[in-house]
């Protein structure tokens, strides 16, 4: 029998923080590359990344209720397009100085990240 | 026997339609079976939920509100610093600290001794992380003045995407008595014969001489003797040339150049056609002659280029040769108005050259003197012209000090017999009387390292310099940089500084190093309220 170091509602609370901390952290991330400088100056994001961390491995030793099987529906696909196109922009905007090898890189990017995606939950719906 | 065989029928017809009716209702139910489970599952999901929720103790309550409040602080935090608040941010760069040295390159900085640095190169930089919407930058620099006599350090801040530096003396003795002159904000009066005028007002000044250390247009002149006529410059001159020309339509500049090869290393000639804004227009690379090596008792090769611009608005525009180790042979240009700001006459055989006299026209607009210097004894010559007509002669007699030749408000025509001489002053210079023409309303000098120059030469002097407190041995000098008015390049949120220092750039006063304490950074970051 597993030993956890948090069960019950402690278990929810870690597992709602780690989660928490950890969009903040990525979309915190995702500014920084946008907009350099807009975060790193104030806030020194290695600091936070040590914080999601350690939520991180408190949250893998706490309880976790059983995961069901969700059907893939079509919203499913839909996000996984935006999420494409979203990662071909931001590849684009970060290497627009290296011009038409920009355009590949962002576009194979685009297109890996959809495929994977597809890949998953194809996978998870076999499951 | 009809009506049992009708019954059977009817019967038959009844239980048919029994097992069609009883076949759709299992299809019936077959279809809402799944989607039942499903809103079942949902409910009793949302049961669990509900139940978890009122029966979650009220402290893992409180904590998931604390938990969800970190990111709307985190994000509350770095809105109200990036937009709405006015920030000053310091830095302090310990440069005599063993932990860190902030100065690169490291091979022009010496290794840490009694709790300093010293600065060895001609060049050294150091960065400065800039919040974004940050408006002023200022810089204190502790240093000992190891300088050698007349020479300066100023500090640069990048503005071009390019190598390229705007400066600010930090360092300069000869101004360091600029509080004896009458000044209105950055404007001195040297010459008391003129009126103190504010920095807008001093563009109309006529004829006026103005002495300053960062960039400053004057107003043009309108020429009405201009001609697109050929003209031929054929004096050899060494190195980098700033010319101005009256230009208008189509322009083409042929150029010859040949390189001496007296130092090691490609000797590529950029030139460039600007307008007065600073702007590039056209330019021209002429390429090395392939000789890399130390070979100056060789005669190279002579290359040709060709400049071209079309369509120039009628007025004026700088040409600039830039620094190279060869001679420009000559200059072919469509224009019959072309000076120098200052030339350096090569045609001797210091150069592998012929050695021919040449002649220099300019008109002066006061009493003034031209610097002229040599490097070597070939350059000792007595120099012959005339003065409003008059013939007279000077007595060019030494080398390595400059010497200065006094000069009326008078036109002058000079021959220098042997060449090998840089001639600078006040006035610009022409090739012939037909060249000559005054580009501007106004001469602008830079500042000189010699207020006895400044003084006899000069009528106002702009600069922002200020002179540097002492500590002891130390000196702290403290300069300002606005990022917006001085449209500086920041990259990555690091704007690049550098320390000039150009006698460090000259092997022969390689001991000259400069020590470095500390650097003192506050950048400014107004708000939406201040």
């Amino acid at each position: 029998m597993t030993k956890y170091l948090f069960k019950g509602h402690n278990a929810s609370l870690v597992n709602y923080l780690f989660q928490t901390l950890l969009v903040t952290y990525l979309v915190l991330l995702l500014v920084e590359q946008i907009w350099s400088g807009l975060v790193s100056v104030y806030l020194n994001l290695n600091y936070l990344l040590v914080v999601v961390i350690v939520a991180g491995v408190l949250d893998v030793f706490s309880e976790h209720s059983p995961k069901k099987k969700e059907k893939v529906r079509k919203l499913d696909y839909w996000f996984v397009v935006i999420l494409g196109v979203l990662g071909f922009g931001i590849i684009k905007f970060k290497t627009g100085d290296l011009g038409w090898l920009s355009w590949v890189i962002s576009i194979i990017a685009g297109v890996l990240i959809i495929l994977l995606s597809l890949l998953v939950l194809e996978d998870e719906d076999e499951r | 026997m009809p009506v049992k065989e009708n019954w059977k029928k009817e019967f038959e017809k009844w239980r048919e339609e029994k097992r069609k009716k009883l076949k759709k209702a299992e299809e019936f139910v077959e279809k809402i079976e799944e989607p039942i489970e499903e809103v079942v599952e949902k409910v009793e999901e949302v049961e669990k939920e509900v139940y978890d929720y009122f029966t979650e103790p009220k402290h893992i309550k409180i904590l998931k509100i604390i938990a969800l409040l970190i990111p709307l602080v985190i994000i509350g935090y770095l809105m109200v610093n990036n937009f709405l608040v006015a920030q000053e941010f310091n830095y302090f760069y310990d440069i005599g600290s063993e932990r860190e040295n902030y100065l690169t390159p490291v091979t022009r900085v010496s290794e840490q001794t009694d709790g300093y640095r010293e600065m060895t190169g001609g060049l050294v930089y150091f960065d400065v992380p800039i919040a974004r919407g940050s408006e002023k930058v200022n810089i204190k620099v502790k240093f000992k003045d190891n300088f050698p006599k007349g020479w300066t350090m100023s500090l640069g801040a990048k503005d071009q995407e390019v190598w390229h530096y705007t400066y600010n003396s930090i360092y300069n003795p000869t101004l360091n008595n600029l509080d004896d002159f009458n000044k209105i904000e950055n404007v001195y009066l040297i010459n008391s014969d003129k009126y103190l005028v504010p920095i807008e007002d001093l563009k109309y000044e006529r004829d006026a001489i103005v002495a300053v250390d960062k960039p400053y247009v004057p107003l043009p002149n309108i020429i009405s003797d201009y001609k697109e006529k050929e003209t031929i410059i054929d004096t050899s001159l060494r190195g980098k040339h700033t010319f101005y020309i009256y230009a208008s339509g189509d322009l083409k500049v042929n150029v010859k150049k040949q390189d001496i090869n007296w130092y090691e290393g490609s000797d590529e000639l950029e030139i460039g056609l600007y307008d007065l804004e600073d702007n590039l227009i056209a330019n021209l690379t002429i390429e090395d002659d392939v000789i890399i090596e130390v070979k100056n008792k060789e005669t190279a090769k002579i290359q040709e280029g060709v400049l071209k611009a079309e369509n120039l608005e009628d007025g004026v525009y700088k040409l600039e040769f830039g620094d190279f180790d060869g001679l420009i042979r000559e200059i072919k240009i469509n224009t019959n108005k072309i000076v120098a700001e200052s030339v350096f006459l090569a045609d001797s055989s210091l150069y592998n050259v012929e050695i021919k006299p040449s002649k220099l026209y300019f008109k002066s607009a006061r009493t003034g003197q031209l610097r002229l210097i040599t490097y070597h004894s070939a350059g000792i010559q007595n120099i012959s012209y005339k003065e409003n007509g008059v013939n007279k002669t000077f007595d060019f007699y030494q080398e390595d000090a400059p010497l200065y030749m006094d000069v009326n408000a008078k036109k002058y025509e000079i021959i220098f017999p042997k060449n090998d001489l840089i001639v600078s002053g006040v006035p610009y210079f022409a090739f012939s009387e037909e060249n000559y023409f005054e580009p501007f309303k106004q001469k602008v000098v830079k500042i000189q390292n010699d207020m006895d120059w400044i003084k006899s030469n000069v009528d106002y002097l702009v600069t922002d310099y200020k002179k540097p407190t002492e500590e002891g041995e130390w000196l702290i000098a403290e300069k300002e940089f606005n990022l917006e008015g001085d449209s500086l390049f920041v990259k990555d949120n690091k704007l690049s500084i550098v320390f000039n220092i150009p006698h460090l750039s000259n092997e022969e006063y390689s001991n000259y190093t400069i020590p470095v304490d500390w650097i003192e950074i506050k950048v400014y970051k107004p708000g939406v309220f201040s």
